[in-house]
């Protein structure tokens, strides 16, 4: 094993000393100093000219204010997100006798070392859009700050902009009121919803547009299903043109978020007391498809690493086994995948779905060989499954050359280290492709879908990988079904064009959820997600252009049982 | 938890030595003291000569500020590594929001650039995002848990995980006699 230590070290040595002085840090600290005062002149200027401009506004013919604004517009809670990309909380009240009473909550301060920081104090309006403030900035560990961003704290202030309802403090930090631009919840009654009655309950399908704020619906949506931020997606090619480059990664504050109108899943992560499971690819480059008029995939630098480059996927015409992924700027050619290709086989591409296994002990993850490896399969699940942990894999490989008869691989693992597998592989029920593989630990059940040459898609469940029941849903040709546990029993997505859903009882009978809005007749119009969160079914809705162009989001269409 | 800054090769570590003798420091003495240690690691993490200089700079000056009370601490070299994280951390932050306004020209301006940086890291090291160094550095050298360094680069500790993961991936990739 490496020495990571002695290999960093290494590179220190060659990295050599400091070239900036103590001279040079002083002469630094000068020059700061001076662009400080400039800076508090020019913010001076600014805020005479806020208040005269604010005064104008406010006492002017043509000013009313509006009525949905507190009589004294520095009252109220105020959110902002700091320099240092941290969220700050403030209430303001009164003013009593000309008194006004200030707490602020800042939920990671860098002037306290990155711990969270509080602040409280009194202001006093000091002209009619101009509040100057005393206060004391404590930090977690009851360090109490007097300056914060090289600015006194007893020379604070907030600048009140009537035009746009926001503060700004002396760091130039943007105070926003606390709900504004927030869409209200529970879900706004959108133009167009339905009721469908079935065995379960009454059923309503709400449709949000987009310009009712579906998006940011979606986003609390999620917040919803990981409050933390820490969600996990699958990805996928939407056209699947052969090689397949997907799988799941997680994303946080520091990346850009996944974008919500690709063609992702959203999928939860097995979890099991301190362990958490999850699947990654090994791949040197992520890529994560998106709808922007053809196949386009953004390609990171790594797993979590920052966009690189932005890719169209092309089939090459007169060869079905070919691939190709152009700069969408020059147009250039700059990967190309062929199956009949000898430097990029078959089995090369089968690599592309490489998974490996990573498990988090709580000190950091550590790469477990999986049991898997170097099997021809491309469908794998990891769950909790009692006490321990269970992995099933289906096959063969579903890339050009398998022709394999379907199998199903079953391992199980006390401890998520050491897995030992349950039986020999277990011949699937059709001589078929698995196109969907869904493990659902707690209820140990297995649901798969299945597809042949001549038969259409089906799906199967077992609770044994011995016994399979076929599952009375027509899931269609083309999308990928998700199985969700909720509160009224199942739920089941099939991410298609529409997002089909069922609902069951027991996870054994369903029956499907009809629909009949009429935006879902019109043909430009796919669902490009489709989740389940709580007990509601979200589909995000986009329009498709007719010919090349943007697709354009059109809402959110939301599913969910009355009671 | 506090992060600890260690010495690195060996090097006394310079907080801890003060703060056991509770010896009145002076940031002068401190500043020679722990400039090639902090530039070594920013170094290390952006692997660019200038922006190691200007984030230690700027590191010092806010630690200098603070000087009183930071020289009371048990250990006030992590507080500068800390601090030095950072600054590193939100000038990643609004580098990125630059490369996403300007993905491909900056990455191709970064690529030029990248020579006259003057830095002899090695190929493994450079192989490695700004993240995945970070959190090896942090790691590896400076001796922190996967929560100290969570904490210093305001991700989940899982995510430093990820990162170690992906990096130590990359490391092993570059340098397999070393396997």
């Amino acid at each position: 094993m490496t020495d990571y230590r002695s290999l960093l070290e290494r590179d220190l040595d060659l990295v050599g000393s400091a070239r900036f002085t103590f001279d040079d840090l002083a002469r630094r600290r000068d020059r700061k100093r001076r662009g400080q005062r400039l800076s508090a002149m020019a913010a001076a200027l600014v805020i005479v000219a806020v208040g005269v401009a604010a005064l104008i506004w406010t006492w002017g013919p043509e000013g009313p204010v509006p009525a949905d604004r507190p009589a004294d517009p520095f009252v109220g809670t105020w959110e902002s997100v700091d320099l240092d990309g941290s969220s700050q909380r403030m209430t303001i009240r009164g003013p009593e006798e000309g008194i006004y009473q200030i707490e602020v909550v800042d939920d990671m301060s860098t002037a306290c070392g990155g711990t969270p920081a509080t602040a409280s104090g009194t202001g006093t309006l000091a002209a009619g859009t101009r509040m100057t403030i005393s206060q004391t900035y404590t930090c977690e560990d009851g360090t109490v700050l007097r300056e914060v961003e090289g600015i006194r704290l007893e020379d604070w202030s907030l600048v009140y902009d009537p035009a746009t309802d926001t503060l700004a403090d002396p760091t130039d930090v943007v105070w926003h009121r606390e709900g504004a631009e927030r869409i209200p919840i529970p879900i706004p009654d959108g133009a167009t919803s339905q009721t469908v009655e079935t065995s379960l309950g009454t059923w309503t399908w709400t449709w949000v547009p987009e310009e009712e704020g579906a998006s940011r619906l979606w986003n609390q949506a999620l917040q919803q299903l990981d409050p933390e931020n820490d969600f996990s997606v699958s990805a996928r090619l939407p056209q699947d043109p052969g090689p397949r480059i997907a799988g799941m990664t997680w994303s946080e504050w520091w990346e850009e978020r996944v974008a919500r109108s690709s063609d992702v899943t959203v999928a939860g992560v097995s979890r099991n007391g301190e362990i958490d499971w999850s699947a990654v690819y090994d791949l040197d480059v992520w890529a994560v498809p998106r709808h922007e008029g053809p196949t386009t995939v953004e390609i990171h630098e790594g797993f979590l690493g920052p966009l690189v480059a932005v890719l169209e996927v092309r089939l090459v015409p007169g060869n079905p086994e070919a691939v190709e992924f152009h700069d969408v700027d020059t147009g250039e050619v700059v990967l190309r995948l062929e199956a009949t290709d000898p430097a990029v086989s078959a089995e090369q591409l089968g690599r592309l779905v490489h998974w490996s296994l990573l498990i988090d002990e709580g000190d950091g993850f550590r790469e477990v060989l999986p049991p898997w490896e170097g099997l021809p399969i491309d469908w794998v699940d990891v769950a909790a499954w009692n006490d321990g942990f269970v992995a099933v894999g289906a096959g063969p490989a579903d890339w050009p050359g398998g022709d394999q008869t379907p199998l199903l691989y079953r391992w199980a693992s006390p401890d998520g280290s050491r897995w030992n597998a349950t039986a020999p592989p277990l011949p699937l029920p059709l001589q078929t492709k698995v196109e969907t593989l869904e493990l659902l630990g707690d209820e140990a059940r297995l649901f798969l879908k299945l597809a042949g040459e001549e038969d259409p898609p089906s799906l199967w469940t077992s609770t044994d990988g011995v016994e399979w029941h076929r599952v009375g849903v027509d899931v269609g040709t083309g999308g990928f079904i998700h199985v969700w546990r909720t509160g009224f029993g199942w739920a089941l997505t099939n991410m298609d064009r529409r997002c089909s859903v069922w609902l069951s009882p027991d996870g054994v009978a369903w029956e499907p959820v009809p629909r009949e809005l009429e935006l879902m007749d019109r043909p430009e119009v796919e669902a490009v997600q489709c989740s389940v969160i709580g007990d509601d079914v979200y589909a995000m809705l986009e329009e498709m252009p007719p010919d090349e162009g943007p697709a354009r989001p059109l809402g959110l269409l939301i599913g969910s049982l009355d009671g | 938890m506090d992060v600890h800054a260690q010495g690195v090769q060996g090097r006394p570590d310079i907080g801890e030595a003060v703060g056991s003798l509770r010896v009145p420091l002076p940031f002068e003495r401190f500043f020679e003291g722990e400039r090639d240690r902090l530039f070594g690691l920013m170094c290390l993490v952006t692997s660019d000569r200038h922006e190691a200089e200007e984030i230690a700079q700027d590191a010092f000056l806010a630690v200098w500020e603070r000087w009183e009370r930071v020289r009371a601490l048990d250990n006030p070299a992590a507080y500068l590594t800390r601090t030095a994280m950072n600054l590193f951390r939100k000038r990643y932050r609004r580098a990125e929001v630059l490369r996403r306004i300007l993905p491909l020209a900056s990455r191709h301006d970064e690529e030029e650039a990248s020579p006259e940086s003057g830095l002899m890291l090695s190929e493994a090291l450079r192989a490695l995002t700004p993240r995945q160094r970070a959190a090896l550095v942090l790691t590896e050298l400076v001796g922190c848990s996967a929560e100290e360094a969570a904490r210093v680069l305001k991700v989940k500790p899982s995510t430093i995980g990820a990162l170690k993961y992906q990096g130590r991936a990359a490391l092993r990739r570059e340098t397999p006699t070393d396997d």
